[in-house]
């Protein structure tokens, strides 16, 4: 059986892929796994690994070609297997993606322009603004107005926005951006998508990042889990208080998650955190075990003691795009991952107003020159729920080490290490990471 | 069963004439009087000759055909003739009059609606009022205010009198033999515009009933209600929105009383939207009539407002140009349609 290579969504708003390299020629012999090319989308650049062992029979696409999701790359045959041309033609012309005609443009294709679906309109005393004959299906089919979106005009949903939610299963959340205010009016931006049945993954990025930096790795996990990426306070979106007027020590920033997982009734979840992430999800299953199921701890800060006293200079340095390449190439084991766009969207958010101060207090609360400052290593052994450590083995922020002390008191762990992964397995090797992520979260919510 | 009659083509104002001269033949009770239909003015050498037949000639020839006792030029005085042809039906004849622009009706409205279009009610049943009265409507040929308005809200408002406004020569030849058959006062509404257009138009002598309505274009969503000549208008107005992808069903209601609602119904509980086109003036007009009819009963199949596109609440201009803005146009219609889908 020959086998198709198509091109994978990373994240959850990628629709298509750029060929920039093929790293295996026609007719090479390659095994499962292996990296065949490499493609960059808006976000990042990364190696496609070859989903099945055999002969890489045919490269589709050339370098430089962009494909959309799902489009065909590459056709890999099985050892000794021979295909013909009509039957590899007739492979690729499969996979080619169908046309939809509903974004047709208003001009002459023939084509009705539907208009885009989005939050229906409410009058002040917020009473939906719903046809008649939309209120009259609803009511027959025992649709709730409020969970159908509108394409009427003005906002209205129609007896069609009502049909398309009942043909819908309730249960697939779109992609939704937006904000808790918190009780001291602080506002915290968030993403939410996926299946509203299973248990929520709630991920916290680590220090100076964002909730951008799980985009590639949602993408993955989006179809069967619920996610909801924040951005911390101090970071990405949220509101970026000056440090004397609010609490940015890891204590603080727990209890604004907690707030935020209390507002979106996430509880109970599955809080996945990333280095400095990871040390505010210790910080709430210790405080509140009521609200946690299970932790995943990805390149975790709060494990132990020591801390690369290089990112701290990095983040007290004055921000440049210069700083932000040092702190990619400290942050990837793989090089070419430090991309001219990545490194600019890291500088542009970090000179954002306040983001620096609030960056600086942030580290100040939890590290120091002399290493990490959480308090949290001495309590690992209450953790009450399993925890999923998850470490790059050639992590140079957090020592790998951490995680194997960590699994030594936390009483139920399970551990993955990721070889050639630097302190960013979310963006080196998504894929890799979703599927631990993956395997661990149906484990535990049974 | 009935067989398909064979296809002709004919004009709007040929379908008139020859519905004319199809039930004068069936019916020597039938006469037809009004200003020059005739064409001589009783001028005996003109009898043979080729006379006018009308301002727009369409009722030109029958002279020829059925004599001057049965095609009768009468003087310019509305009240009069209009009269006479409401005693005339009383008293068992079929008469057809001609009020030669409907805007002159101020002249005879008491003959109209306070004698023929009450006749049978005040006399119980006793009485009846076979009359048709033909009448001309319409802007576009820069006749000024006074000759250019519709107008036939104001006479379906009226109960006792039918109101029928064909928009093709088909329409205009079957629902003109049934018009003057009818044992009630008949107002026909003959478009000055389309006198022109060409249809097929079937043989036979079968008329087509009052009160159905008739589906001009199928389509799946929006329902444009058109009336007389906005028929056309909106038929291309949908020629413009299918090229968008937007599938228009135009209905034509035909006769506005008595209405066929079941059909407009219908059409909206498919397509869920609603435009109404009418060439009238707004208020009070058969356009908010139908609108407050499919609100009533079909309110439950809306999925958005219903909207009218009619002629400004104004008289008509003589100004070519804001004659031309005054009179629904495709355009305008789809724009309408575009802003409620």
């Amino acid at each position: 059986m020959p086998t198709l290579v198509k091109m994978p969504k990373w994240g959850l708003t990628m629709t298509a892929g750029t060929v920039t390299g093929w790293l295996r020629d026609e007719g090479a012999e390659i095994e499962e796994g292996d990296p065949l090319l490499t493609v960059e989308t808006e976000k990042a650049v990364n190696d496609v690994e070859a989903p099945s062992a055999g002969v890489l029979l045919k490269i589709v696409a050339e370098v430089g070609s962009e494909i959309p999701v799902s489009g065909p790359i590459a056709v890999i045959a099985a050892p000794d297997e021979a295909l013909s041309e009509e039957e590899i033609a007739s492979l690729v012309a499969a996979a080619q993606p169908q046309r939809t005609g509903a974004k047709a443009g208003p001009a002459g294709d023939g084509q009705r322009a539907a208009r885009e679906a989005r939050a229906a309109a409410r009058d002040d005393s917020g009473r939906v603004n719903a046809s008649p004959a939309a209120r009259k299906l609803a009511r027959e089919l025992g649709i709730d107005l409020a969970n159908v979106s509108a394409t009427g005009p003005g906002g209205r949903i129609t007896s069609e926005d009502v049909e398309r939610a009942a043909a819908e299963p309730a249960d697939t959340g779109e992609v939704r951006e937006d904000v808790v205010v918190l009780g001291d009016g602080r506002t915290i931006s968030y993403l939410v998508a996926g299946p509203t049945s299973s248990t929520p993954l709630v991920f916290l990025h680590g220090l100076g990042g964002s909730r951008g930096t799980w985009e590639n790795l949602l993408g993955e996990l989006v179809e069967e889990h619920r996610v909801v990426a924040l951005d911390l306070p101090g970071h990405g979106l949220s509101d970026k208080p000056a440090p004397a007027a609010t609490d940015y020590s890891i204590a603080g920033i727990a209890a604004a998650v907690r707030e935020v997982l209390s507002t979106l009734t996430l509880a109970p979840s599955i809080l996945v955190g990333h280095s400095l992430g990871g040390a505010v999800a210790i910080q709430i299953a210790l405080d509140q075990p009521d609200l946690v199921i299970g932790l995943i701890l990805v390149d975790s800060a709060g494990l132990g003691e020591e801390i690369n006293p290089e990112l701290l200079d990095l983040v007290d340095a004055e921000p440049s795009s210069e700083n932000a390449r040092h702190l990619l190439e400290l942050f990837y084991e793989d090089k070419r991952l430090v991309l001219d766009r990545g490194v600019e969207e890291m500088h542009q958010g970090r000179r954002r107003p306040g983001a620096v101060e609030a960056e600086r207090a942030v580290a100040g609360a939890a590290f120091s020159r002399d290493g990490q400052q959480t308090g949290l290593p001495a309590r690992l052994n209450e953790l009450a729920v399993p925890v999923l450590l998850i470490s790059g083995v050639e992590d140079r922020v957090i020592p790998v080490d951490h995680v194997l002390a960590a699994a030594r008191v936390i009483p139920d762990t399970w551990v993955k290490l990721m070889t050639g992964i630097g302190h960013v397995p979310q963006v080196e090797d998504a894929s890799g990471l979703a599927r631990t992520v993956d395997r661990f979260a149906r484990a535990i919510s049974g | 069963m009935v067989t398909a009659a064979p296809i002709r083509t004919l004009t709007y104002l040929q379908a008139v004439n020859e519905a004319l001269r199809v039930t004068m033949r069936e019916d020597p009770t039938i006469v037809l009087m009004g200003e020059d239909v005739a064409g001589g003015a009783n001028v005996d050498h003109l009898i043979n000759e080729d006379a006018w037949g009308g301002p727009m000639g369409v009722t030109k020839g029958l002279v020829q055909e059925f004599g001057r006792n049965r095609i009768l030029d009468t003087p310019i005085t509305e009240a009069g003739f209009i009269g006479a042809a409401v005693g005339a039906a009383a008293t068992g004849l079929r008469p057809i009059a001609e009020l030669m622009f409907v805007d002159f009706f101020g002249c005879c409205m008491d003959q109209i609606f306070d004698q023929g279009a009450k006749l049978r009610y005040m006399f119980g049943g006793k009485a009846r009022c076979p009359l048709t009265i033909r009448t001309q409507i319409g802007a576009g040929v820069n006749a000024a205010g006074q000759h250019s308005g519709c107008h036939y809200s104001v006479f379906t408002h009226m109960p006792g009198i039918k109101t029928v406004v064909p928009s093709t020569p088909a329409d205009a030849y079957g629902l003109l033999l049934s018009a003057i058959r009818d044992d009630d006062l008949v107002l026909f509404f003959e478009n000055k515009v389309l006198y022109g257009s060409k249809g097929e138009v079937p043989e036979g002598t079968d008329g087509i009933p009052l009160g159905v309505a008739d589906i001009k274009r199928e389509g799946a969503d929006v329902t444009i209600v058109a009336i007389s000549r906005m028929v056309q208008q909106s038929l291309a107005a949908a020629e413009l929105l299918a090229d968008e992808g937007i599938e228009v069903e135009v209905v034509d209601p035909r006769t506005l009383s008595p209405l066929d609602e079941e059909t407009i119904l219908n059409s909206v509980a498919k397509t869920h939207h609603l435009v109404i086109v009418d060439e009238d003036n707004p208020r009070c007009g058969a356009a908010s009539d139908i609108a407050a009819m499919v609100a009533d009963k079909g309110f439950d199949t809306l999925d958005a407002p219903i909207k009218l596109v009619t002629a400004p609440h104004t008289p008509v201009p003589f100004s070519p140009p804001l004659e031309q803005f005054y009179i629904p146009s495709p355009e305008k219609i789809a724009e309408t349609v575009r802003g409620i889908l």
